[in-house]
């Protein structure tokens, strides 16, 4: 492990990551804290920037995107009273009332004091685990694979927001998506229409870019058309300044801080959870310490943002050894580490042990720069507020065509990033969730690559997949997911009857 | 319950078309192996029963929604903006892809943008034009210059 610390330290220095880092983390919090746009666009956006670039840069200005964003949320969050990310809700309600009575100031130091703290607590954690649980799945066969992925998309159910019905079509079309192209197993062509460039399947990147970007820009231009205030954020020009919380006030708030960000971490690992949870939950605790939370309390600005930036170490583990994304910022990660040819899982551990800890040194650089960057330029970010939107958005539709045909340097990518635009913006329209879509393509090759190899092993006999107590428990824990839903309202029913 | 009877049937209209495409995959020739079909087939048994059930499912009125994501609340609902504005503003786009599939990144860009801004309401032609270029030119530079990346050329010139 020291050796890998010490090459991964070595990657990590080097001036070109450190320039990355800073670039991805401006951005991040630059898309973060215009209400409206979502670091998930940020990623996107930056993806083909990074085509160009060795995988560390490429991977270091992404994780930028990723920790500026979850951190800048909470700009937007206290001084206008309106979430950047939804991960900063539960920060409007004593931020807001904060910068109501004068306080912004106080209130944005806290929140980027306890961003840190969150995001380096859940580093921590992060390089603990996550070669320890790297080491066990390396241990596991086609069927453990299977469940475990399984149990991994069973958190569609999470995803799917106010209708299960529309989540799990989302996910099942997303599936099907995953059967264009050669068969795993046969390598027989289907459903690829005699058209040569659908043979490599439909590119998760393209469908990815379409998805999450399309939506945004088509809604930004027509509230444009109908000059609905798209470029006009209402900011009150009060000269904000960032201070630093006091001594006092992080003694009384340590014990707080290190709850929400161990909630945040634990939460974040669980795939499907998610930032917007952990806030909240952070935020019961913070209501438990200060009864005065809701009226403008600093410890309800440091549990959410503890939590929510713990969120970011948290989700790597999943992600970096198992290869399974929770939420769809984690799959456009994992999107991108294929791109460069690092496959998350075990092996990635095993084959680039550097890497890996240089990724983790990076993440640590990236919450200095969050400190130091939202500390001293938050007069910076409070212009960025009135920024006008139309104009990001006309950039970010050119690099949707620059991002998907730079992948493969197929026009075809860009037809299929277009459809899969249309069909987002559809979907949200009609209350069909994107993120079960995404997960489920970017899970589905691999859940019929094990289930078919498995039955191989087996003489196509389907105990294999009960006989492994790892696969049991992962397909448990899946069934439980999947009914959780149906079964949550009988009992519900039940204790009220009970109660009557 | 119109709206989710229409996207039901929409749905079954198009898991009988793959169901019979999938019917045209060949079978395993591996002891075991359930084969290319079975994958697919599951996906789309499992699609049709969930379209049945959601053509019987009465639709989430607007309010209903809202109540429901307790996370969204802080922000306000924002009122629906007409579909045939979107759906302008793709064919628009997607006639900008095809022109660039033509004409090349650069030229194709540039009209595909400018018409999009005038749409939105850039009236002033010479702006928008202007505003196209520039981003088309920062791409460029920044792509093909910069980082080495080809942009896509056009198969006429």
């Amino acid at each position: 492990m020291l050796e890998y610390l010490s090459q991964g330290l070595g990657i990590a220095l080097q001036w070109e990551n450190i320039l990355f880092m800073f670039i991805g983390t401006i951005l991040g919090l630059v898309f973060a804290s215009i209400p409206g746009l979502t670091f998930s666009t940020a990623l996107i956006l930056m993806i083909p920037v990074t085509f160009g670039l060795d995988p560390v840069p490429a991977i270091s200005v992404l994780l930028g995107v990723f920790a500026g964003g979850m951190s800048g949320g909470s700009i937007s969050a206290i001084l206008l009273g309106i979430p950047g990310t939804p991960s900063a809700a539960a920060t409007v309600i004593d931020g807001y009332e904060m910068a109501k009575r004068g306080q912004a100031g106080r209130a944005l130091g806290m929140a980027v004091y306890a961003s840190v703290f969150g995001g380096i607590f859940s580093l921590l954690v992060l390089m603990l685990v996550a070669p320890q649980l790297a080491k066990v799945a390396l241990k596991f066969g086609p069927a453990e694979i299977f469940a475990l992925v399984i149990f991994g998309l069973s958190t569609i159910v999470s995803l799917s927001g106010t209708s299960l019905n529309k989540g799990l079509l989302a996910g099942l079309f997303g599936l099907l998506l995953t059967t264009v192209g050669l068969d795993p197993v046969m390598g027989l062509q289907r459903y690829t229409f005699g058209q040569s460039w659908l043979m490599i399947g439909i590119g998760i990147m393209p469908v990815m870019i379409g998805m999450f970007a399309f939506p945004e820009i088509i809604e930004t231009f027509q509230r444009a058309k109908n000059n609905k205030g798209v470029s006009k954020e209402p900011t009150d020009k009060q000269v904000v300044k960032a201070s630093f919380p006091t001594l006092k006030e992080m003694k009384s708030t340590f014990l707080l801080m290190l709850k929400s960000s161990a909630i945040g971490t634990g939460l974040g690992a669980i795939p499907g959870t998610g930032g917007p949870i952990a806030s909240f939950l952070a935020y019961d605790q913070a209501r438990r310490q200060n009864p005065r939370c809701g009226k403008g309390a600093i410890e309800g600005v440091g549990a959410p943002e503890a939590a929510n930036n713990g969120v970011t170490g948290g989700a790597m583990i999943p992600l970096l050894t198992l290869g399974i994304p929770g939420d769809s910022a984690t799959a456009i990660m994992l999107g991108a580490f294929l791109i460069h040819g690092l496959a998350p899982g075990p092996l990635l551990f095993q084959n680039y042990g550097d890497l890996v800890y240089a990724i983790f040194i990076s993440i640590l650089i990236i919450y200095v720069m969050v400190l130091v960057i939202q500390f001293f330029g938050i007069r910076l970010f409070v212009k960025v507020l009135d920024f006008p939107k139309v104009n990001l958005m006309i950039a970010i539709l050119a690099m949707t065509v620059v991002g998907s045909f730079a992948i493969n340097l197929n026009f075809g990518d860009v037809i299929i990033m277009f459809f899969a635009g249309l069909l987002g913006y559809l979907m949200k329209r009609y209350g069909f969730p994107i993120t079960p879509l995404i997960l489920a393509l970017v899970l589905g090759y691999t859940i019929e690559d094990n289930f078919r190899k498995a039955l191989v092993y087996s003489d196509g006999s389907l105990a294999i997949f009960v006989q492994s107590p790892v696969s049991l428990v992962f397909l448990i824990l899946a069934l439980i997911m999947l009914l959780a839903p149906l079964i949550k309202p009988l009992l519900e029913k039940r204790a009220k009857a009970d109660k009557a | 319950m119109k709206q989710n009877r229409i996207i039901a049937t929409i749905l079954l209209v198009f898991i009988i078309f793959w169901a019979y495409l999938t019917t045209k995959l060949p079978e395993t020739t591996m002891l075991g192996e359930p084969g290319p079909k079975f994958f697919p087939a599951v996906v789309l048994a499992l699609m049709a029963i969930l379209s049945i059930s959601l053509y019987f499912t009465k639709d989430l009125e607007k309010t209903e929604v809202i109540e429901a994501d307790e996370i969204d609340q802080v922000t306000e609902p924002e009122e629906e903006l007409p579909m045939n504005g979107a759906l302008k503003l793709f064919a628009v786009f997607f006639a900008g892809i095809i022109l660039i599939y033509f004409v090349g990144f650069n030229i194709g860009l540039i009209v595909s943008l400018s018409a999009m801004l005038w749409m939105i309401g850039w009236r002033l032609f010479p702006r928008a034009i202007l505003f196209s270029a520039s981003v088309t030119l920062v791409i460029y530079f920044l792509f093909s210059w910069a980082l080495k990346i080809p942009l896509p050329k056009g198969t006429l010139f």
